[in-house]
């Protein structure tokens, strides 16, 4: 079933000429924008043209398949074939964006009620997104499989896929989420621009699993914003293996008294990669806890950022927030840029930051080479040790092997 | 020297210093397969430097002297390949490895060890069959294999643990590094019957120890003093109780008396 790229509702018209408008005006951010000092994206206004990047129909490799529900995007085009929807229950809508504005009032009121259109990279998706998968869980629902969503990128072509994604949950549901991007077979550097919007009502659960294999050749910026209402939950973790360029931004609000917001990440780049995560902890209200755990692993002379800002307003009496980065250094080129932002208007508040940064530990490698194990095979073992304590936050085994798997390929094909 | 093909390990005239002060000034011995050999002495007098400067540490250079271990130049080996070439320190103070389990960690070590000798590795039943079987020896727990490498181990278990390493690598040649050092009878027991139980004529162990108790289990062919960054005496099992008996400072004074 091919879906008509463009029904449009009057709020959506409206969101776009808004943004265009917005975009018109300050383009992409730059390296002189002090929220992306760190990154390059070259001339982006070339590729922001090319939409399309084409694909001819031919072998296409899945890299992870698990037991769930299922949408795959070959150079930001739908594909059906790859779908998995069987067993779906008929109080969640699980489909692409534009049905979603059709079937989903909700997604129709809400979209761009939460993204920050001010941000250039915002701006130019709400402007030109083309794609999307949308997802709305009614109350009462029991999903007992979890979604899986592939941006998967292959060929020659370049390109500046712009998905537009909105998850919302409705009280006291939950979901797993699983959002891959793998272009390791992409030859021609593109651009991906991804913007999600979720809502949480009350008492609403989502685990969301971000898989980042973009590959040399892609450069993203994948911006997530999260509005949690009372006592829901959202746990966030981030695996970021490869990309020429990664800017993740992850925004959590606090919205709803003893709403929960979790992050935990781990990003590996290496030679020649830059991989950027912002979050954000915004508290908003009071008896909120928010948790951030990242961990960065820099290859050769790649660079790592990381910036956690924790935002609590005035009302947020009683926020208990707590925010740490450790970062493994395995080379004398590797750089990691790292900081916390704390702004706090609350005077009755427990917020803590941490920043930790070394290579590995001298001690450990000589007692595994004493054993007979060489430096790559020892490096591995301590590297996966490093990063388990995030891998062991995801709930799916599968997703858990698939990522120590990868782990270790991207350690051997940069092998220090 | 002698240039016996018999002989396991040759060291001859070791000087070895780190950070500028000399600690090793002149360290020779011999050991041949199916030996024991017993290294006693004060602290200070280089026993540890020995034992670091056999497994690789980089922090010790050596200035004078040379290391044969089965006819190889073992200062020209790398840490990992003196292992692979069948040396095994127990370690005085075994290092804790969070997130890395005892199975994976001892898995991947077998595999190298077995893939350098030229072997296939251990199908994973085989090697979960051996791994129990040694774990029995050594009587550490059944939780033994999912726990991190020494992590949350007392003193006792983190020997133990050495033990059991050696008994799975099934090394040439052994050094145990004070390995009695901060036991308990118990553990010590335990840690002396492992030994006893790998132990066989193809191979050797140096047991390096302040105290003669843990002699009282291994019983040495040969025990030797070291004083000031050398053998001063050798001799047999006799000589640990005389030391028991008259104390580290008999041997200064015997020396004193020879200058």
């Amino acid at each position: 079933m091919d879906i008509q790229p463009e029904i449009f509702l009057e709020s959506i018209s409206n969101l776009k000429a808004n943004a265009s408008r917005i975009f018109a005006s300050k383009g992409f951010p730059g390296p002189k924008n002090e929220d992306y000092k760190y990154l390059n994206f070259g001339n982006l206004h070339q590729l922001a043209g090319t939409h399309k990047m084409g694909w001819e129909q031919g072998e296409i490799n899945l890299p992870l398949s698990i037991d769930a529900f299922q949408f795959v995007y070959i150079n930001g085009v739908f594909k059906p074939e790859f779908s998995k929807l069987e067993g779906l229950p008929k109080t969640v809508f699980f489909g692409q964006i534009e049905q979603g504005f059709a079937d989903v009032p909700v997604l129709s009121r809400k979209i761009g009620s939460l993204a920050d259109v001010s941000d250039g990279f915002v701006a130019f998706n709400s402007a030109n997104f083309n794609y999307g998968y949308a997802l709305h869980v009614s109350r009462g629902t029991n999903l007992e499989k979890p979604l899986y969503i592939l941006n998967f990128f292959t060929g020659k072509e370049a390109g500046m896929p712009q998905p537009r994604n909105f998850v919302f949950l409705e009280e006291n549901t939950t979901a797993d989420l699983y959002v891959h991007c793998f272009g390791s077979d992409l030859e021609a550097d593109s651009f991906f621009n991804s913007v999600t919007e979720i809502v949480l009502s009350a008492g609403s659960v989502l685990n969301y699993t971000q898989i980042q294999e973009g590959g040399k050749a892609l450069q993203t910026v994948d911006y997530l914003i999260c509005d949690l209402q009372k006592s829901s939950t959202c746990n966030h973790t981030s695996v970021n293996l490869s990309g020429k360029l990664v800017r993740n931004n992850t925004q959590l609000l606090l919205n709803g008294k003893g709403a929960e917001g979790n992050m935990y990440g781990v990003f590996i780049p290496g030679s020649g990669e830059i991989i950027d995560n912002h979050t954000l902890a915004d508290h908003r209200v009071a008896d909120c806890p928010s948790n951030e755990l990242y961990k960065g692993v820099v290859i050769g002379d790649g660079t790592g950022v990381f910036n956690g800002k924790i935002f609590v307003r005035q009302d947020a009496q009683k926020t208990n927030a707590f925010q740490s980065n450790k970062n493994l250094l395995l080379s004398d080129e590797a750089a990691i840029f790292t900081k916390p932002q704390l702004e706090i208007y609350a005077d009755d508040v427990k917020c803590s930051h941490g920043s930790s940064t070394g290579q590995l530990d001298e001690k450990a490698l000589f007692y595994l080479q004493s054993r007979g194990i060489g430096l790559e095979a020892a490096t591995q073992l301590l590297v996966s040790a490093f990063s388990k304590e995030i891998l062991e936050k995801i709930k799916n085994e599968q997703v858990i092997d698939y990522l120590i798997n990868a782990i270790e390929t991207k350690l051997r094909s940069h092998q220090v | 020297m002698s240039d016996n093909i018999n002989t396991m390990l040759t060291i001859n005239n070791l000087h070895a210093r780190i950070d500028e002060k000399q600690i090793l000034k002149g360290f020779s011995l011999e050991v041949k397969p199916g030996e024991i050999h017993a290294i006693m002495g004060p602290n200070g007098t280089g026993k540890s430097t020995l034992a670091s400067v056999l497994a690789g540490r980089e922090e010790y250079e050596v200035t004078e002297g040379s290391i044969l271990f089965n006819q190889k130049d073992l200062l020209e080996l790398a840490p990992e390949d003196r292992a692979r070439e069948g040396l095994f320190l127990a370690f005085q103070y075994p290092v804790e490895i969070p997130g890395v389990s005892n199975i994976n960690f001892l898995k991947t070590a077998l595999a190298e060890i077995r893939k350098y000798r030229g072997l296939e590795p251990l199908s994973a039943k085989d090697f979960l069959a051996y791994f129990k079987e040694k774990q029995q020896m050594v009587e550490l727990g059944t939780e033994l294999a999912s726990r991190s490498v020494n992590q949350g181990f007392s003193g006792g278990e983190k020997k133990r643990n050495e033990i059991f390493q050696l008994a799975m690598l099934n090394p040439k040649l052994a050094v145990l590094d004070e390995t009695d050092s901060g036991l308990d009878i118990d553990a010590l027991r335990i840690v002396a019957q492992g030994v006893n139980k790998v132990k066989n004529p193809d191979n050797a162990f140096i047991v390096i120890t302040h105290y003669q108790r843990l002699l009282d289990y291994i019983i040495p062919d040969f025990v030797h003093v070291m004083y000031d960054g050398r053998i001063v005496k050798s001799g047999s099992k006799e000589l640990a109780l005389q030391l028991e008996e008259k104390g580290y400072d008999w041997i200064k004074n015997e020396l004193a008396v020879e200058a």
